[in-house]
């Protein structure tokens, strides 16, 4: 149950390292420091998001995997059901953190 | 989590082990939970009690606020009103959001967590009743010292954010904002004591067998709540504290000339004013996931759902503060990311809406009083949310910004989210509090006067918003577009107050005419409708086991017969002490018995001090500001020193299980406690840096000719750091042991390692002048809170190695050396990474 619950907490942090990794690319290109350019910002960007969004989805697979198995109590399966939803909001959540990166040309529009 | 098991005799009953109180032999189960009588009522630290007293005393502040709100109302009836002038305008709308955000609506969902949790959760009294009483006098006194700037004509007229530069010395030249600042801050403290006290709670106390998804839905709420204000809360409270610093000691932290910036000001706010509206949102929501079901008769649906959209909404909500910056000139690729993510929070609060609608479709209501109030919330809380959508999109909130369509918006969330489903539960939970039931008749009323008068007020501020009718303004010339508009609002806000004060004649003449509580009144699941709500001192005779999460509709046991005779864990009261069952925080296993205290003046005491402490500080009487922090650590001090309860094995009464008592395990509540305590040290920290860091990206120019930090010192620092973190590791290997006088080596090493620490980060913060830019500043701020820290880890230390020389600690009584292992760890993570801070600013690495 334990591997459980902290499948609850895992997808979600994840959201939030992104969402905190994406933030501060985007202050290190736009602010007046400019410490980094658009490509590269683009690019890191891109392979974090993927990077990320490729562990959340692994995770959402092997909760749906394990909510196949038999042996589960009512107690188990009521977390891997938020598990696997938990999981589903944040890859939704994960993806959407790009958007500004891939939509606009440039830091001001 | 180790797998180390402490060391613990095993000792019959009748034997005491320790110098343990035997508690009051000469009392029974009853007697020894009973409210003390007369004044020293003040001394109960029972959660009944300060729960009511959370409830009573935010109910009192919400009527103060809505009061003032109605005087705001009053002024804008007619264009070029004189009723109030412009100046005391300001400070009637600045205290009423201040008091509603601060003062009432956190504090009157503790009121709730405090009461309800232990009842809900199957547990005598809240895991640490002190820590509850301190929270409650901190937040008494802060209140007081915040309404108190009306006396002295001084009230805080800067809006309910503060923002800066307008509420520098420079502008606010009166003590106006410093009782803000000084005020809030002090009632903040009550909100994360809270926040603890509801993590342990609710992870280490529950009754036997109640897994995590065996827990009322409502707990799911108030853990995820709680763990917000642990991480919302400290950036406020750091950006308060730089403020205050830069009013008090002329620290440049947001002033630009000075290399500061305003707008540091509006991130550290928002961080915790975005979260601040879920962590109000949040409870309510739960209550409603609570007594929604009673109504229709079955079961919650998607109780995995609810839970998915609980945490997501806990973590999304900390990824959309700068939406309340759109328009201060952010890069738009920034703006654009909190946009996204402002939208994307909309999922998971659909899912739990989606919920909601479908446990009302399972069945045909009751319509009883909350359940209007539930139905009441559904409707106005969509609209909110619906306008809320629209605002976070960035080009319609460039247009909306600053106008009244944001406080009808702010109001339909605030007063959809949180004031009808908190008169829903005030209906519905009212038994628990006085054991009578309020009218139904009267009840009824009161939701339609709420409901039609705030529905008249506020849907009409959307219009003036749209046809451009600012905030914050005291008056408003004839003929815009607006006059009947306002007039419309203003009447709607006295409908409104007449369903509130028809409310509070309700609660009055029940509390002689209602009818009396029978036993679980509406038919609920619960576990706090087990006992009849004559509310006595004590929770349960015996705790029973539980096995599903309506324990009261699938466990015929619990109510075949009179509560008192139900099974349960806990029966014997052997060591007439106030005890409760401590639990694994995932499986609800039994684990530990929990020994709570009794009633104690050491809380009253070290608020009071506290409080002293700041009144001084307003005062700027600096000699009273050592008295009242000196007696704030002489109550603290008291009230640590008592005997241990650890080291003995208890009858459970459960089927002949025998359990520690307090045992020293890091499942143990009172370690939980240390490492929620942690969590928010490291935020507050955490907000430092980011100030730092901020600051450093912003203004590169000021970073760059700020002086180096010296590299030597520093880099000793960091090793100094280590050989604390070294010293934790052999803390809390020695907690498991049975050597008690050796430890004291270990002790003392903290303490060297602590004062080692601070003076080498004190050495090589020399070279940086902290007047001379806001960035240095920065860096001295970090070195002033790291210093407060590794100042409690050596009076802490210090404490430890007297008890076990004076003889006060037997073998297996070693929990603090596990409590401060972890504590001085993250101190020593902190004191490394600020040395590092240095380095890397100076350029070294
Ligand atoms: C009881 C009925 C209430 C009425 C009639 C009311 C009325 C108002 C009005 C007219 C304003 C705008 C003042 C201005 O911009 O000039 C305002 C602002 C505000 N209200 Fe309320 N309000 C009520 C309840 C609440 C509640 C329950 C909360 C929060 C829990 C709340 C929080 C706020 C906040 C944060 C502001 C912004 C203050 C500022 O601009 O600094 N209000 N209210
Ligand atoms: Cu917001």
């Amino acid at each position: 149950m334990r591997g459980l619950t902290k499948g609850i907490a895992k997808p979600v942090l994840l959201w939030a390292l992104h969402f905190t990794l994406i933030y501060a690319l985007i202050s290190a290109a736009c602010a007046p420091r400019a410490l980094l350019g658009q490509n590269h910002l683009l690019i890191t960007a891109v392979v974090l998001t993927l990077v990320m969004a490729i562990a959340q989805i692994f995770w959402m697979w092997g909760a749906a995997h394990t909510g196949r198995r038999s042996d589960l109590n009512r107690d188990e399966a009521a977390l891997l059901r938020a598990g696997w939803w938990t999981g589903l909001i944040s890859l939704i959540a994960t993806l959407a953190n790009l958007t500004p990166v891939l939509i606009l040309p440039g830091c001001h529009g | 989590m180790t797998d180390r098991t402490a060391y613990v005799v095993d000792l019959p009953e009748d034997q005491s082990y320790s110098g343990s109180a035997k508690g009051e032999p000469d009392k029974g189960f009853e007697r020894i939970w009973d409210a003390p009588p007369g004044i020293r009522y003040l001394s109960s630290v029972s959660h009944r009690v300060v729960g009511k007293r959370f409830l009573v005393t935010g109910f009192i502040f919400f009527l103060i606020a809505g009061f003032l709100a109605l005087l705001v109302r009053t002024q804008l009836i007619v264009p070029d009103n004189t009723f109030l002038d412009s100046e005391t305008y300001n400070q009637v709308f600045t205290m009423h959001g201040t008091i509603m955000m601060f003062l009432f609506a956190i504090p009157m969902l503790e009121g709730f967590a405090v009461h309800l949790i232990p009842l809900m959760v199957g547990a005598r009294d809240l895991v640490f009743p002190r820590l509850g009483a301190f929270g409650y006098y901190c937040y008494l006194f802060g209140g007081i010292i915040v309404l108190s700037s009306f006396i002295f004509d001084a009230a805080p007229a800067g809006g309910w954010f503060m923002y800066v530069p307008l509420s520098t010395s420079a502008y606010t030249q009166d003590l106006s904002a410093d009782f803000w600042l000084i005020g809030i801050t002090f009632a903040e403290i009550a909100s994360v004591t809270a926040a603890v006290e509801i993590i342990a709670a609710i992870l280490c106390t529950r009754a036997p067998g109640m897994s995590l998804t065996k827990m009322p839905i409502f707990m799911w709420y108030l853990l995820v709540t709680a763990f917000m204000i642990a991480v919302g809360f400290p950036p406020l409270i750091i950006g308060s504290i730089l403020l205050e610093a830069e009013r008090l000691l002329g620290l440049p932290f947001f002033d630009i000339a000075l290399g500061g910036d305003p707008l540091l000001w509006q991130h550290l706010f928002w961080l915790f004013g975005h979260p601040e509206v879920y962590i109000i949102f949040l409870p309510a929501a739960g209550m409603v996931a609570t007594m929604l079901p009673t109504f229709v008769g079955k079961p919650l649906f998607g109780y995995g759902f609810a839970v998915a959209a609980v945490v997501t909404m806990g973590f999304l909500s900390f990824g959309l503060w700068a939406h309340h910056m759109f328009a201060t000139g952010l890069p738009v690729m920034s703006l654009t990311l909190f946009s996204a993510a402002s939208t994307m929070v909309a999922i998971p609060t659909g899912v739990q809406i989606f919920c909601f609608l479908a446990t009302l479709a399972q069945g045909r209501p009751r319509m009883d009083v909350p359940m209007l109030f539930i139905l009441g919330f559904l409707f106005i809380f969509v609209i909110g949310g619906f306008t809320g959508v629209m605002i976070a999109a960035v080009p319609f909130n460039l247009q909306a910004h600053d106008s009244y369509f944001i406080v009808a918006h702010l109001h339909y969330v605030l007063i959809g989210g949180f004031i009808f489903p908190m008169f829903g539960a005030l209906y519905y939970w009212m038994p628990q509090f006085t054991g009578r039931m309020m009218s139904e008749t009267i009840g009824r009323w009161v939701f339609w006067l709420m409901f039609i008068g705030f529905n008249i007020a506020f849907f009409m501020m959307h219009l003036t918003g749209l046809r451009g009718m600012p905030r914050r303004i005291a008056s408003y010339p004839e003929g815009l577009g607006w006059d009947r508009l306002n007039m419309l609002s203003s009447i709607g806000s006295y409908i409104l107050a007449a369903g509130v004060m028809l409310f509070v004649f309700d609660f009055f003449w029940h509390q002689r005419h209602g009818l009396r509580a029978r036993r679980n009144p509406w038919g609920a699941g619960t576990l706090e409708w087990l006992y009849t709500p004559i509310p006595p001192g004590f929770n349960f005779h015996a705790i029973p086991e539980v096995r599903s999460r309506e324990p009261l509709w699938d466990q015929p046991e619990l109510l075949d017969r009179p509560a008192p005779q139900v099974e349960g864990a806990l029966r014997p009261c052997t060591d007439h002490r106030r005890e409760t069952m401590g639990n694994d925080p995932i499986t609800g296993a039994p684990m530990q018995i929990v020994r709570l205290p009794h009633p104690t003046w050491t809380p009253l005491i070290s608020a009071f001090g506290l409080a002293l402490g700041f009144a001084a500080t307003l005062a700027s009487a600096y000699w009273l500001v050592a008295v009242g922090f000196a007696i704030a650590l002489i109550g603290i001090t008291a009230w640590i020193w008592e005997p241990s309860d650890s080291g003995v094995r208890r009858d459970s009464g459960l089927r002949g299980l025998r359990l520690p008592v307090n045992v020293v395990d890091p499942r143990s509540h009172l370690h939980i406690a240390v490492v929620g305590t942690m969590l928010i040290s490291f935020a507050l920290f955490a907000s430092l840096l980011f100030a730092g860091l901020y600051l450093w990206n912003t203004q590169p120019h000021w970073a760059e000719t700020t002086p180096a930090a010296d590299p030597l010192m520093a880099g000793l620092a960091a090793l100094a750091a280590l050989s604390l973190l070294l010293f934790s590791w052999a803390s809390r290997r020695a907690a498991f042991g049975a050597k008690v006088t050796p430890v004291i080596a270990v002790d003392l090493g903290l303490a060297v390692g602590a004062i080692g620490l601070g003076a080498l980060l004190f050495l090589s913060i020399q070279p940086v002048d902290p007047y001379a830019s806001a960035y240095a500043a920065v860096g001295w701020a970090l070195f002033a809170f790291v210093a407060g820290y590794l100042a409690v880890v050596l009076y802490w230390s210090l404490i430890n190695a007297l008890r076990k020389a004076v003889g006060a600690v037997k073998p297996g009584q070693m929990l603090p050396n596990l409590l401060i292992a972890t504590f001085a760890k993250v101190v020593a993570i902190m004191g490394g990474m600020t040395a590092a801070a240095y380095l890397l600013a100076g350029g070294a690495i």
